[in-house]
């Protein structure tokens, strides 16, 4: 059993209250603001320019009752992501926000930012109109929203935001994505220096904390890995896909079976921090890497490039097998699953297909299903 | 007093090889399988069938895994749990087999199982077994290549078909040739789910359809409910069915005729195939834990 | 099941779909308008199977893609949710073509009519067009993905039409009319068809009339005593609009369908015996639900509003101007009150808020589709801002868009007894008030 590193104390620190974070109640003590973002087509960098912190909505380590939510947002189409982020918000759990940000990724976001302005008392600014493709065309458009978004911002709270301010957030920024990269890349060993719980444990940290005190902690993470030289023992290794995902017990849970996750494909994952803001134009620059064509959400067309992204995600990796974390309702995964599935099956990884919803724990159906899929790993059946 | 027959009730079984002798054996391995409805134990002797118990499961999972160990060992004189040098759980209750050495899925037991019960040339596996069902694509080994299960709902499993044979008063294990003995094929009850179907066939009962009509109409709903799991999963021959409804030929011929596809004729009793992979697992990781000991 | 290219493309199932359309037409119509609809859906489906059969360009869109394009560039065209959607219903082979789509993964939460061509590919079934195009329909997500699995299974090349979440902005404009530009090149390389730009202006030219006879439609709708139109039947001429965009036979439909509404007029006589109960349908009923509009008559209900298919703004449609084509295109694509459904909840919640009390409708009923991520999602709030901005009660339930079975009906029918009497109730209070 590899030790605990101690930076990983200070991060589940920053985790234990939920979702009002230490960090974040020490910043409103200041008199400081907090923006709440839904969906990464937002860009951080300008609401940090601003002098506000931006915050992720996300859920808990856990499942919650979603009767509140279920009232003013119907299920029959509408996953259980954007329902607990309106339960909470119906709740007075995000009561501690400013504002919301919110973009047009799919319509699940959508309805709930709508629907949710309604009824909970947290002012939403008005969305962010995120393209479904990245030509040209769909770049210049999505551009304008930036600029756009900019001036909802400035005007909201009566301040103005500086193109000085916005370079130097952008460079901060970077910084986090270079890290979490190097960070990425120590898990293409046999023997990784962490496990898939931390590395979520590290992910949900980054955006429930000033970015600033977070790049502190992530240097700290690495160096303390370089210097116990930690190694966990070689297992299976698997990619957790999926929507998104904020809860580190589920991933401990399917580690516990003896495999090690080892990568990742969610929005809160490597999506949110996979190339940097480039130098020149920053607007420009900014609409480039904010609509990733890359590893793109699973909405973006057409979806070749994702399809190719994976394929050599599991090369990198040397991926035993996928888990596919199908959230319920989840349309544009459920759509752009069978594109890369059967791509990567062809290439030697077992991919396991499993229902969830958002928050869900390891019950006994998936539980088995994960279980089965994991001795299709690593049980011989040599007689 | 008479007394209250229970139509759910099937016989419990043993069986023991009489041509074999465990004491003549290197390996004595053993599954457990702890189901919702029933139980199974089987020894292996150096990867054969030495023997095996059937029994009806309780509402504790170590009870039943007790229980069917128990019923099994009765069989054989001298042998006790100490002379089994490896022993796995599968099943619903799998975690809670206190004595078991380890545990794994009833998938990829059953896919080991049907592999010995029916030969290397077997590909797709049906298991329809007391609360749920599944379909397992397999290799010549019998590894697992891929799986679907439904266990969301009770149609085409045993406690379906035990809580109709209650209904109509007709024992379990007549169900499926009272099925078969009609003029003509009736139209499917239109509901699977089993709460409707209930209600429906008192309806038709009610109407004058016969018994055996309206197990007819029901066994054609539940097959054409296990399709789904088929046509998802790609049937590719050969074809093969574990669990306790294998044994009810009402539903197998009615799958086979809508899948073109006939399955494998079972000769021994396919409620062991879980249990049979299990202690086929065991055998294997027992041998292997050894020669790595002998290396040493 | 993995996604492969399908070899065996039979299109034997489509076909025996054509007759079926005959049979509904011969039997179930009673008015002239669905007569109509049955028989233009014939003939597209035959203009369809003589383009395959004979080697033509055939390509077929998911709703909302600008068909005037298939006109002016002579392509044979068919809307692959319509279609199959249509066939499924009424060929008692739904079960089949779900199953084989959740073979290949897609659930049943996933909308229905956005299902079912899925599992027409995957069975081999649908003809084998040169091409799928889709479109975001602004922002539905099936509609935005689903040609991608299809184009997959029949290995043909896909392309996308995407519209911005915030239209009627120059910013939308212009990137629309990018967007079918783009289009009209990938079916230029997809089809060898040369796009005939004179043809175009006239296709929008005949879009133009088809909307402004759409407004008079509404018009008539908004004014007239009793309903004038069938109950419910919205659909048939938002559909023929979709199919016919940019030919004669559209514009000969939408007169038709205004010509049969002034005959009612004049007769003074509306569908239901006494109309009791004027309702505005928030959202699609489900077409396969007839005998449930046929029994609301009986009672004295009528879906008088349907703003999804009625609402047209008779301004914007002014805007078009066919000698700008692909301007045109996009402002078509705008002006669709359809398409509108599927953007921010503002601007339909207008058109249903306005649509009922220009209407004059004593209450809302809201059938949205059961797995619909758009509508279903916002039904609350729909319905606490007619009750708030409209003073009317909503009856809200969830039904599948492909639902037509009598068990269902029956439910449906409870549900609708019981909102009567509280329309009863309201009308009592008001009168005493």
């Amino acid at each position: 059993m590899a030790e605990m590193l101690k930076t990983m104390e200070e991060i589940r620190k920053v985790n234990a209250s939920f979702p009002l974070t230490e960090p974040a109640r020490k910043w409103k003590e200041q008199g400081k603001k907090i923006v709440g973002w839904i969906c990464i087509n937002i860009p951080e960098e300008i609401i940090h320019a601003a002098g506000m912190m931006p915050f992720r909505l996300t859920g808990g380590d856990e499942e919650i009752s979603l009767d509140l939510a279920n009232e003013y947002l119907f299920g029959g189409g509408t996953c259980s992501f954007s329902r607990t982020i309106l339960e909470l918000q119906l709740r007075g759990d995000y009561g501690f926000l400013d504002c919301i940000a919110a973009a047009t990724p799919c319509e699940g976001v959508i309805r709930l930012a709508e629907v949710g302005s309604h009824y909970h008392n947290i002012p939403t600014l008005p969305l962010l109109d995120t393209p479904r493709k990245f030509n040209d065309l769909a770049y210049d458009f999505y551009q304008g929203e930036i600029v756009e978004f900019k001036q909802n911002l400035e005007n909201f709270f009566g301040i103005t935001i500086t193109d000085e301010a916005i370079a130097d957030s952008i460079k901060l920024y970077n910084k986090t994505r270079r890290e979490l990269k190097k960070l990425h890349d120590l898990m293409k060993s046999d023997t990784p220096p962490l496990t898939g719980t931390e590395m979520l444990e590290v992910l949900n940290a980054a955006v429930r904390m000033p970015r600033e005190d977070f790049n502190i902690l992530l240097e700290k993470l690495l160096k303390e890995i370089k210097s116990t030289g930690r190694a966990l023992p070689a297992q299976p290794r698997i990619m957790i896909s999926g929507a998104l995902l904020n809860t580190p017990s589920f991933i401990k849970s399917v580690e516990s079976l003896g495999v090690n996750v080892v990568v990742d494909d969610f929005c809160n994952g490597s999506r949110y921090w996979w190339e940097q803001v480039e130098e020149g134009d920053l607007w420009k620059a900014l609409a480039k890497r904010y609509l990733l064509p890359k590893c793109s959400c699973p909405r973006i067309n057409p979806p070749d490039n994702r399809t190719e992204w994976l394929s050599q995600i599991g090369k990198d990796f040397r991926l035993d097998g996928i888990i596919a974390l199908t959230m319920r309702c989840c349309a544009p995964y459920i759509l752009n699953l069978p594109m890369w599935k059967t791509r990567l099956e062809d290439e030697g990884v077992t991919v396991l297909d499993l229902d969830i919803e958002y928050g869900g724990g390891f019950s006994g159906q998936i539980r088995t299903r994960i279980e089965a899929f994991v001795e299709m790993l690593s049980l011989e059946v040599a007689i | 007093m008479a007394e209250k027959k229970e139509y759910f009730r099937w016989v419990e079984s043993t069986y023991v090889n009489p041509e074999m002798d465990w004491r003549k054996a290197d390996i004595i391995s053993a599954g457990i399988d702890v189901g919702s409805v029933s139980s199974q134990m089987v020894v292996l002797c150096d990867g054969q069938i030495y023997a095996y118990s059937n029994t009806r499961s309780g509402s504790s999972s170590p009870k039943s895994a007790q229980n069917a160990m128990d019923l099994c060992l009765k069989e054989i004189p001298g042998l006790t749990y100490d002379n089994i040098n490896y022993l796995i759980g599968t099943g619903y209750g799998r975690v809670n087999i206190p004595f078991a050495h380890k545990a794994i899925t009833e998938i990829s037991c059953h896919a080991l199982g049907a592999n010995y019960m029916y030969g290397p040339s077997v590909r797709t596996v049906l298991d329809m077994g007391g609360q749920d069902c599944k379909t397992i694509r397999i290799d010549e080994k019998g590894k697992c290549l891929t799986f679907l299960m439904n266990d969301k709902c009770a149609a085409g499993t045993g406690r379906g078909m035990e809580v109709f044979a209650e209904m109509l008063k007709v024992p379990v294990t007549e169900i499926g040739d009272m099925s078969l003995d009609i003029d003509e094929e009736p139209e499917a009850v239109s509901s699977t789910c089993v709460v409707f179907a209930k209600s429906e066939a008192t309806g038709l009962l009610k109407s004058g359809w016969s018994k055996n009509m309206v197990l007819a109409a029901y066994c054609k709903a539940m097959a054409t409910r296990i399709l789904e799991l088929l046509d998802r999963i790609e049937v590719e021959k050969d074809f093969a069915i574990t669990g306790g409804i294998a044994k009810n030929k009402g539903i197998v011929k009615r799958i086979e005729k809508l899948i073109g596809v006939e399955a494998l004729i079972p000769k021994y009793d396919t409620q062991i195939a879980g249990a049979l992979g299990a202690a086929m697992f065991a055998n294997a990781i027992y041998k292997k834990q050894n020669k790595n000991k002998s290396a040493a | 099941m993995k996604l492969r290219k399908i070899e065996n493309i039979d299109t034997t199932m489509f076909e025996q779909g054509i007759p079926i359309m005959a049979q509904l037409r011969d039997h179930h119509s009673t008015t002239k308008a669905e007569t109509m609809f049955y028989d233009l859906t014939i003939k597209l489906c035959n203009e369809v199977m003589s383009a395959v059969k004979g080697g033509r360009p055939f390509v077929t869109n998911v709703m909302s893609f600008p068909t005037e394009i298939y006109w002016a560039m002579d392509i044979a065209g068919i809307e692959y949710d319509f279609i199959a959607g249509m066939f499924s219903l009424y060929m008692g082979n739904k079960d089949e073509i779900f199953t084989a789509a959740k073979s290949i993964g897609i659930r049943p939460e996933i909308c229905s009519a956005q299902r079912a061509p899925i599992g027409w590919f995957a069975k081999g079934w649908f003809p084998k067009p040169n091409a799928i195009v889709n479109t975001s329909l602004c922002q539905c997500d099936n509609c935005a993905q689903n040609a991608n699995i299809m184009g997959a299974l029949y290995d043909v090349p896909v392309f996308c039409i995407t519209r911005p979440y915030l239209f009627w902005t120059q910013k939308g404009l212009d990137f629309m009319i990018e967007e079918m530009k783009a289009a009209i090149e990938f079916l230029e390389k997809t089809t060898g068809q040369k796009m005939d730009y004179d043809k175009l202006t006239e296709a929008t030219r005949l879009t133009k009339k088809q909307m402004e006879i759409s407004v008079e439609i509404h018009n008539l709708i908004k004014t007239a005593r009793p309903n004038p139109v069938k109950s419910g039947t919205g659909f048939l001429i938002h559909f023929i609009r979709m199919m016919f965009a940019g030919r004669q036979e559209g514009v000969d439909y939408c007169q038709a369908f205004l010509d049969e509404m002034k005959e009612r007029v004049a007769s003074g006589k509306g569908y239901t015996p006494e109309e009791k109960y004027r309702l505005v349908s928030c959202y699609t009923f489900p077409p396969g639900m007839h005998g449930l509009l046929d029994w609301m008559e009986t009672q004295g209900a009528t879906l008088v509003a349907e703003p999804m298919y009625h609402y047209y703004n008779e301004a914007e449609v002014a805007k078009i101007d066919p000698l700008k084509p692909i301007e045109a295109l996009a402002r078509i694509f705008y002006t669709e009150p359809y398409h509108g459904f599927y953007g921010p909840y503002e601007v339909f919640s207008d058109m249903i808020i306005n649509d009922s009390i220009q209407s004059g409708v004593d209450g809302a009923v809201n059938f949205f589709n059961t797995n619909c991520r758009m509508c279903g999602a916002v039904s609350r709030l729909i319905k606490d801002q007619l009750r708030e901005k409209a003073g009317i009660s909503t009856l809200t339930v969830d039904v599948d868009v492909m639902e037509n079975s009598a068990a269902v009906e029956e439910e449906l029918k409870k549900k609708l007894e019981q909102f009567f009497l509280v329309l009863d109730n309201a009308k009592n209070k008001r009168k005493v008030a």
